[in-house]
């Protein structure tokens, strides 16, 4: 494909989001809650678009797809039970917004020492989600050099497709904080979904007639594509191994539970999960079906996730689907990482900087964040260029790392006995068995990294928990205000 | 299956949140 027509697409789609940004920025305060929380003034339907452009990654059109390609039904499964974990929101989500307006928390990490009285818990559970995160953004990147240079014929080499992905995630992050993502993420997430539905719709009439037709030849080439356990791929442990992650990342990753801290009032947040919930259900089936169609017309491919790519090159798409649809994969991965690097940079100022110099002016905190914006967009480059395996491996254990966050974040609003202590130990330990664990390959008794991460990160939070002091006056204030607010705002 | 699973998730959601006041 010309490459001149892939510049000028990534060049149109650059001045339209950038125009957004700059759109967003216009009454925005000067604080650190203006620039990294959107003042907590979101709507609903931004705040749904934002919460599912962010969500939802390259994974979903080049991964899900493959892992369809690969293993059939059970990719659907997978993907739906993790879309179920939103039930998770119905009842955490309310709690987060209602502390995160009374004591004025940025970050969900900043929330987890506050309740237990310990700055050292804050930075540690800061530096734990920067060490899994940052791998994972530099493979959403990595996603976008290599789409660019297959689709151009390797006249757009992959270390331009790179500085591209970069110049996109810094500029919008950075000229607008929380307030431009969001924009940006809505113009993505849209052109995401009817670039989704487009495409799909494109391979499946001109190559199977219709929906009917392509489960018909799925059926008659492929059977066991369309049954359970499947084609060899899913069985009991790799399903519950990637699932059980996956089903808490609405908690565990914090450039997602930091979106609770967002909407504007809890009816908003209503219309943001609901708004996320039907496009969550509308993207999977899409990328499912993507999946299907290439296991049908490709079926020979070196390796599961070339399978949109090979789509993309087939006799019968045009360039111009084969443009739009590069720009929507490019537009998933894009928004996911700039929020990602939102994020992080606001755990930085907040909960390291703010930490190491309580007293420093919200003017140097702001500054500090903005610094780390360009700052973490040029170690993620640096990441995606290596093409290490380390870093894929590391990209691999972000859900099984972050999922030790969990236990501390269940004990923040339901356990009164829970410690900082209890809290370190569990995030420190989990970690590092979900890295040892994804390092080693190693798979005790079948079971996947997750699943251990989770026992001992759960196992530890609750013992070391009992075995040492509360900080029973701060427990009992956060505690006591959430029955009473819960209470009024009707929240179950 | 899956399909009527995902609807019956997001209808437990609809109904748990229906009473969220401002």
């Amino acid at each position: 494909m010309n490459a001149v027509t892939i510049y000028l697409a990534i060049a149109a789609y650059f001045l339209v989001g950038t125009a957004l940004a700059i759109l967003a920025r216009r009454g925005m305060g000067k604080g650190v809650e203006d620039y990294f929380l959107a003042n907590r003034s979101l709507g609903g339907f931004v705040a749904a678009l934002t919460y599912s452009a962010t969500t939802y990654s390259a994974f979903m059109m080049v991964g899900l797809a493959g892992l369809t390609y690969a293993g059939g039904i059970g990719a659907l499964g997978f993907e739906l039970i993790y879309l179920s974990g939103l039930v998770l929101v119905a009842f955490f989500g309310p709690r987060f917004w209602l502390v995160g307006k009374k004591y004025s928390y940025l970050t969900p990490t900043e929330m987890l020492g506050d309740r237990y009285q310990s700055k050292a818990l804050a930075i540690i559970s800061a530096v734990g989600s920067v060490i899994f995160l940052i791998p994972y953004s530099a493979v959403q990147l990595a996603g976008i050099g290599t789409l660019m240079e297959g689709l151009s014929g390797g006249t757009i080499s992959y270390s331009t497709g790179l500085l591209v992905a970069l110049i996109f995630t810094v500029s919008w992050a950075w000229l607008g904080g929380m307030r431009a993502v969001a924009w940006t993420d809505s113009l993505q997430a849209l052109v995401m979904i009817t670039v989704a539905v487009f495409s799909v719709s494109f391979i499946v009439s001109r190559a199977f007639g219709s929906f009917a037709g392509l489960i018909v030849a799925v059926e008659t080439k492929y059977p066991s594509w369309l049954a359970v356990p499947g084609p060899g791929y899913f069985n009991t442990y790799t399903f519950v191994g990637l699932s059980l992650p996956w089903f808490f990342f609405s908690l565990s990753n914090p450039q997602v539970s930091q979106r609770l801290f967002v909407p504007r009032s809890l009816r908003q947040m209503r219309i943001m999960v609901l708004g996320f919930l039907f496009f969550g259900f509308i993207y999977t089936l899409i990328s499912i079906i993507w999946g299907f169609s290439a296991r049908v017309l490709l079926p020979d491919l070196p390796y599961a996730d070339a399978a949109t790519p090979h789509l993309l090159a087939l006799d019968f798409v045009p360039p111009v689907v084969a443009i739009i649809v590069m720009l929507g994969i490019s537009g998933a991965a894009i928004s996911t990482v700039n929020s990602i690097i939102l994020t992080l940079s606001s755990m930085v100022s907040r909960d390291v900087f703010k930490n190491i110099k309580p007293n420093a002016k919200e003017k140097q905190e702001l500054l500090v964040g903005k610094i780390f914006i360009p700052l973490f967009s040029f170690v993620i480059l640096i990441f995606a260029s290596l093409r290490l395996d380390l870093i894929a491996t590391l990209s691999v254990a972000s859900s099984a790392g972050l999922l030790v966050m969990v236990p501390s974040l269940v004990g923040t609003f339901f356990w009164e006995r829970g410690t900082a202590a209890g809290a370190i130990a569990s995030i420190v330990l989990g970690g590092l068995i979900a890295a040892w664990f994804q390092f080693g390959k190693l798979y005790p008794l079948g079971w996947w990294p997750g699943v251990w991460s989770g026992l001992v990160a759960t196992i530890s939070f609750i013992v070391i928990s009992l075995c040492t002091r509360p900080p029973r006056q701060k427990a009992k204030d956060f505690l006591s205000y959430l029955q009473k607010a819960t209470g009024e705002k009707g929240v179950i | 299956f899956w399909v009527i699973f995902a609807i019956i998730a997001i209808i437990s959601v609809e109904a748990i949140t229906r009473s969220w006041r401002d």
